[in-house]
């Protein structure tokens, strides 16, 4: 309970005036609120030594719901990020390792286009690929290096982050040009003053993802292929 | 107020006041000019910051507008439908065709001609029997403004009695063109929409960086006006403080711009002071002349009731000496000569004695309305005798100079200076002006000679009582001259004739009706 304020001497304009401010700063909502954080759900993952570093295999069915069938589907390009990581007790990632799925699904040929990066660089290309391929795919990704053994606490969880679309720095850098030439893109010339100012202060927009969670997996049980 | 007279005949002011009073930046008018100025500029920004939140919240841009990437996103199924509903057509288109083939083998070269002109989209057909050899073809002339501008959408068909039917037809490429144009829109779209909360906090980020822009720009400015304005308040309120304190020569320099009202202010505050000097300078002046007329009426007094009982015992003495026969005659010589030495002292003393009750005696003041210019005129042509003992001249340079005076007071001020002047030039003939003018609301007179005149350091001191620079005379005629001018409201002072000699200027309030508007042209 908080003490009872002390007497102040009386400025009504002050007041007046603070009242206004406090009212204006309530008018205006929260900024864009963060990810809310929820319980992940369960992951099966396979996991193995291999010339000392920790390989895991994913099984991300589950995840992979209509929803995401229907966005992949669309006929844009869709990105798909899936980020693992293995957190050791405290919930602190000892390692984690990210690949993006970048799904283009033609509606003339009616087939995906799949092209898989690690980083910038395309590691891995499917064309003319069904629904089914690309699911699997998704569901099974070919095993996620997680770094060597010795840096990896003897107990740890593997953990999935399944995001959708995440704002690429090339993405972000197209929705910049657009701010700043909203009218007929940068080809038109036209800048907007006020759509540079707000493109030089935009940031990436915080991460929406699914996530799911291994149990805890002893690094000493691990079989070693 | 203020005249020339006034002014020269005053005790320097001191300069004006330069630097005084709080900095700026403390000054509570300082703080509250640039709190007006800090509102008037962020206030409107207020209510624009909130449109603009308002804008991102309520995705009044298109870009911003969730539905936009959503219908967007699904024009790409749309075309898909469309693609799908062409193959189905063109897959029906080719059915019939082959349904409607001639048994005869040259008949259905024929007809495959025919097919191509009459079915629409329909670029090539060609027949196959079961082996894959060709049978029949026929291929629609491709248009010169066609090149580039179909796709091919091929069909096949099986025939019922074996071999195939491959149709060729063609889709616009321009849906291929409009559909990758949509679907980066639709991306670009999409992209937006997920930053969406980021694009609203860059842009409310802007607005905010421009109300604080403002904001200091109207601090700044604020600043800079306050600081000027609220150095000249200080100043005033610096010699106002002086003032309070006693010292009536403070002043203060207005420094304004174009005849602001800080500007204004300041010299009505100088001609206050200065009215207030001279007010205070004529009471001090009028009572010291009090308690000089009072010494002087004593004086008189104490001297008058013995001169008499020395002239008749004197007179006694000497009608003894005469009555008694065969006296020492060097006795009688003495007698004599002591007698005569009495008699001129005793006159003298007279003399002193009538001029002090007169001064002790002064009347007031009974003004009554007259033209200064007639009756300085009317002055010089009834006292014949200034005409014996100078020379004089008068200008008139105004015409109209009504006043209120007390005709016989300051007929006495003038003979008094007319008087003076004589004195001065002694033995020579004097030389006298007069001068009538008219400056602001006073009517001035000037009387100047051309004598020796004053010397700068015995100026302050003409008018007091008693005071003289002759081997003759009482020092009370300027006294008076100046009590009698004071009490009509006027100033007296002692300047220097140019080209040499003294000049006194009286200066006298006009009466109301012949004064002019402040502000208003002096006649010339």
């Amino acid at each position: 309970m908080r003490p009872p304020a002390a007497a102040t001497p009386h400025r009504p304009h002050a007041r007046r005036l603070a009242a206004l401010a406090a009212a204006a700063l309530l008018a205006l909502p929260p900024a864009a609120a963060g990810p809310t954080s929820a319980e992940p759900a369960p992951l099966r993952v396979e996991g193995w030594i291999a010339a000392g570093r920790l390989q895991a295999r994913l099984d991300l069915t589950p995840a992979l719901d209509a929803e995401l069938e229907r966005r992949l589907g669309s006929g844009l390009s869709t990105t798909v990020r899936l980020t693992v990581a293995a957190l050791g007790a405290s919930g602190a990632a000892a390692a984690a390792a990210a690949r993006d799925f970048d799904v283009r699904f033609d509606v003339w040929l009616e087939t995906f286009t799949v092209t898989i990066r690690e980083g910038e660089a395309a590691v891995a290309s499917r064309q003319g690929a069904d629904w089914a391929t690309v699911r699997g795919l998704l569901a099974t990704p070919a095993p996620f290096d997680l770094g060597p053994r010795a840096a990896l606490p003897p107990v740890f969880a593997v953990e999935a982050r399944l995001e959708l679309d995440p704002v690429t720095s090339r993405r972000l850098e197209k929705t910049r040009e657009q701010l700043t030439h909203p009218v007929g893109g940068p080809s038109a010339g036209a800048r907007s003053v006020l759509g540079t100012l707000a493109a030089l202060l935009l940031r990436s927009p915080p991460p929406v993802a699914t996530r799911s969670r291994s149990g805890p997996l002893t690094l000493a049980e691990l079989p070693i292929r | 107020m203020t005249t020339p007279a006034a002014a020269a005949a005053a005790p320097p002011a001191a300069p004006p006041a330069r630097r005084a009073g709080p900095p700026p930046w403390r000054s509570r008018f300082s703080l509250k000019l640039v709190g007006a100025l800090l509102l008037a500029a962020t206030l409107p920004l207020v209510p624009a910051l909130l449109l603009a939140n308002w804008l991102a919240d309520s995705n009044a841009g298109v870009w911003l507008a969730p539905r936009v990437a959503e219908r967007l996103s699904e024009v790409p199924g749309t075309y898909q439908e469309l693609f799908r509903a062409r193959r189905a057509l063109y897959a029906e288109l080719a059915r019939s065709l082959a349904r409607g083939l001639p048994r005869p083998a040259p008949a259905r070269a024929a007809s495959l001609q025919r097919a191509v002109a009459e079915v629409p989209r329909l670029q090539h057909v060609e027949l196959l029997d079961p082996d894959g050899l060709l049978l029949a073809e026929a291929e629609r002339p491709r248009e010169r403004d066609e090149e580039g501008g179909w796709r091919p959408v091929p069909v096949s068909v099986t025939l019922p009695g074996g071999g195939t039917l491959r149709a060729t037809f063609t889709i616009e490429a321009a849906l291929f063109a409009e559909l990758d144009e949509t679907r980066e829109l639709a991306e670009t779209a999409r992209d937006m929409d997920r930053a969406r909360g980021e694009l609203r906090r860059s842009i409310l980020l802007v607005f905010a960086a421009m109300v604080a822009v403002a904001a200091l720009l109207a601090v700044l400015l604020g600043h800079l006006m306050a600081r000027r304005t609220v150095a000249r308040l200080a100043l005033l309120a610096e010699a106002h403080r002086r003032v309070a304190g006693g010292d009536l020569t403070a002043r203060v320099a207005p420094g304004g711009e174009g005849g602001d009202e800080v500007e204004a202010l300041a010299a009505g505050f100088n001609v206050m002071v200065e009215e207030v000097r001279q007010g205070r300078d004529r009471i001090i002046y009028l009572e010291k002349i009090s308690g000089w007329q009072e010494v002087a009426r004593r004086l008189a007094h104490e001297i008058k009731n013995p001169l008499t009982p020395i002239q008749l015992a004197f007179q006694q003495l000497e009608a003894r000496w005469r009555s008694t026969p065969g006296g020492d005659e060097r006795f009688g010589r003495l007698l004599g000569e002591a007698g005569e030495i009495v008699r001129q002292e005793v006159a003298t003393l007279q003399r002193l004695v009538e001029e002090f009750s007169a001064f002790a005696r002064l009347p007031d003041v009974a003004p009554a309305p007259a033209d200064l210019g007639a009756f300085v005129a009317e002055f010089i042509r009834t006292s014949p005798q200034l005409g014996e003992q100078a020379e004089v001249t008068m200008t008139l340079a105004s015409d109209r100079l009504p006043v209120a005076l007390d005709g016989a007071l300051m007929r006495r001020v003038l003979v008094n200076l007319a008087e003076n002047a004589v004195q001065a030039a002694a033995p020579a003939r004097a030389r006298l002006h007069f001068g009538v003018a008219r400056s602001r609301d006073r009517a001035v007179l000037t009387v100047a000679d051309e004598g020796p005149g004053v010397e700068w350091a015995l100026r302050p001191r003409v008018f007091d009582p008693y005071f003289t620079t002759k081997g003759e005379g009482t020092g009370l005629g300027l006294a008076i001259v100046k009590k009698i001018v004071l009490q009509h409201g006027g100033e007296v002072e002692l300047g220097e004739r140019p080209g040499g000699g003294a000049s006194f200027t009286i200066a006298l309030p006009l009466a109301p009706a012949a004064a002019p508007p402040r502000g208003g042209r002096e006649p010339l």
